[in-house]
């Protein structure tokens, strides 16, 4: 017990409400409680043992799925008298049942079943509804769970919820207080979408042990999500705080990780796990976001020369001071007139998003959300947001690329803005910088780096006549 | 090429060239060398590619693919190589190669050449 040091009544009370011993503000409050107690209540024959809340079937429960175990918060109770405290998630404006099981705290259990009305009263948020219940007590001192409705819904407000519930039970003549629980509740705008929107193939997938088609997320998704998004409305404003509070997951880019799973294990990761994460965080809220993959079109239009070889970024990306690659050599055309200027030799880290030559390879990955009429891009791994004009979301084609012309605003808005270079095999001012990788085929390959051919400034080419192009994924 | 194409397997057995690890540009560089002229020998190796289920250990300080791992660049650009080359004799791996994608967006790219 961890009460110790007072009378008997304490010591029940202490140990129900969890209090500490050593604790003077403790050992204060519970000399008051226990006085006010034996004024109005007889002793409590029995306690709350647990209380489970997003059991199987519960309406508006979202599973919440532990990273490192892989299993379900809501398997066991979430609240227990031995001390569980995990949280349990909701779609706001639900009004769902819990689980209750009671412990005796008498010697022997009471033999026959008796009847109780049991309330539990809420300061802020709902609380129990009160329920006559017939209690007994199995040779372990324990009831099979009771099920209890709440007394009003949840919130219909993104959040996360403390309630502290005091539990109260009646038999008819005598009235006692069971104890204090407390429980955190995280409440979406709206039921979740199903993670088959962002899962991958080699990520676990299935919902809990018998539901396997259950929509659920990972508990640290859905406390980052009702965190950012708290109190926020509708899917703009929703999507709006989830990129602003990205920073603070902790999580960064260019990590080696490309699934929502291993960014979470790993701490980060590359925008073919951001754009996933982004849409879970979104999904964790019930808000639909769409994604693309936008693979680099790399062609060869001559013997000497090719468009566009990868794209370039200077930014380190989320959460992080430089970009995750050694430094190489560029040959920057940023300034007008492109076709004279001079070309500036810079020694820098940036990120190069590779093409192979006629086919899909390496690109960038980004989040779409319709919104009162138009679209707008969420680039989470570089904490970019850009509303398009004229703007269509391309279908996903792996066979066709598109040209930036036909995409509305896409390109003044968007990759004007996040990719600073297209690099590609070009002549310029009479000199041909060519685009090499390694060749495995010379003695000097184990030492070899890439060698970059020459960096356009994004912003200077011209949306039409530039050979522009992407495949959309 | 039988350089190119030792260095691939060495890639798929998670080996490097000496002690340290394959870097990303190694990687691009054998890519493009292997898928860039057909030969038996690339075939064989790009089907194996394919239908590989290993892990491709690379240093990371060159950077990585930023879209997909590099398993499934690997994949990827093999599937998109063996299709051009010769789709029909080459079916059943890129079915393969479906299947064992990790991101959805490798999957699309190998279904698009099964429909």
């Amino acid at each position: 017990m961890a009460w110790q040091g007072g009378t008997v009544l304490e010591g029940i009370y202490g140990a129900a409400l969890g209090l500490s011993s050593n604790c003077l503000r403790d050992h204060h409050l519970l000399r008051t409680l226990c006085a006010t107690v034996m004024t109005a209540f007889s002793p409590a024959p029995f306690r709350v043992q647990s209380i489970a809340f997003a059991f199987p079937g519960n309406p508006g429960a979202i599973p919440l799925r532990d990273l490192t175990t892989l299993t379900f918060l809501g398997d066991q109770p979430e609240w227990t008298a031995l001390g569980r405290r995990v949280p349990a998630a909701f779609a706001g404006g639900s009004r769902p049942g819990i689980r209750v099981v009671f412990a005796s705290l008498g010697a022997a259990p009471a033999e026959p079943a008796k009847v109780w009305r049991i309330v539990a009263r809420s300061k802020l948020g709902p609380g129990v509804a009160e329920q006559e219940v017939s209690l007994l007590f199995d040779q372990t001192g324990q009831t099979a769970p009771v099920e209890f409705q709440l007394d009003a819904a949840l919130p219909e407000e993104i959040g996360q919820l403390a309630l502290e519930w005091s539990w109260e039970a009646s038999d008819g003549s005598t009235s006692c207080q069971l104890g204090v629980t407390s429980q955190e509740l995280l409440i979406s705008w709206k039921p979740a979408l199903a993670p088959s929107a962002w899962l991958t193939s080699n990520e676990p997938g299935d919902g809990p042990a018998g539901q396997p088609d259950a929509v659920w997320t990972y508990t640290q998704i859905m406390q980052w999500s009702c965190s950012f998004a708290a109190g926020r409305h509708g899917e703009e404003a929703i999507c709006d705080a989830l990129l602003s509070g990205l920073p603070d997951t902790g999580l960064q880019y260019a990590i080696s990780a490309w699934n929502v799973h291993d960014m979470l294990q790993q701490g980060g990761g590359y925008c073919g796990g951001w754009f996933r994460m982004f849409q879970a965080m979104a999904g964790s809220q019930g808000v639909a976001i769409e994604r693309r993959f936008i693979a680099v079109d790399w062609r060869q239009e001559s013997a000497d020369e090719a468009r566009w070889c990868a794209l370039v970024v200077e930014a380190p990306g989320l959460n992080r001071e430089k970009p995750a690659e050694n430094p190489s050599t560029f040959h920057d055309v940023d300034r007008h007139p492109v076709r004279t200027s001079s070309v500036e030799r810079h020694r820098q880290r940036r990120y190069r998003f590779w093409g192979v030559p006629g086919k899909v390879f390496d690109g960038h990955c980004v989040n779409f959300l319709q919104a009162a009429g138009r679209w707008i891009l969420y680039d989470a791994s570089f904490q970019i947001r850009a509303e398009l004009e004229n703007f269509s979301l391309p279908p996903s084609d792996p066979r066709h690329s598109l040209p930036v012309d036909g995409l509305g605003s896409f390109k003044e808005a968007y990759l004007d803005v996040a990719v600073n270079f297209m690099l590609g095999t070009l002549e310029h001012a009479g000199k041909l910088f060519r685009t090499l990788h390694p060749d495995p085929q010379s003695p000097a390959f184990r030492a070899g780096t890439t060698r970059n051919g020459l960096t356009m400034d994004t912003a200077l080419l011209p949306k039409r006549g530039a050979q522009l192009t992407f495949y959309w994924l | 090429m039988s350089l190119a194409h030792d260095h691939l397997e060495r890639m798929l057995a998670g080996v490097g060239p000496g002690d340290e690890p394959y870097h990303w540009h190694h990687l691009l560089g054998v890519l493009h060398a292997v898928c860039g002229e057909r030969s038996p020998e690339s075939e064989t190796l790009l089907r194996r590619v394919a239908s590989s289920s290993g892990h491709c250990r690379l240093d990371q300080s060159e950077g990585l693919p930023h879209a997909m791992s590099p398993e499934d660049v690997l994949r990827s650009l093999a599937v998109q190589t063996l299709a051009e080359w010769d789709l029909e004799r080459h079916r059943d791996v890129i079915a393969r190669a479906a299947e064992l994608a990790g991101a959805d967006h490798v999957s699309a790219i190998a279904r698009s050449y099964l429909a």
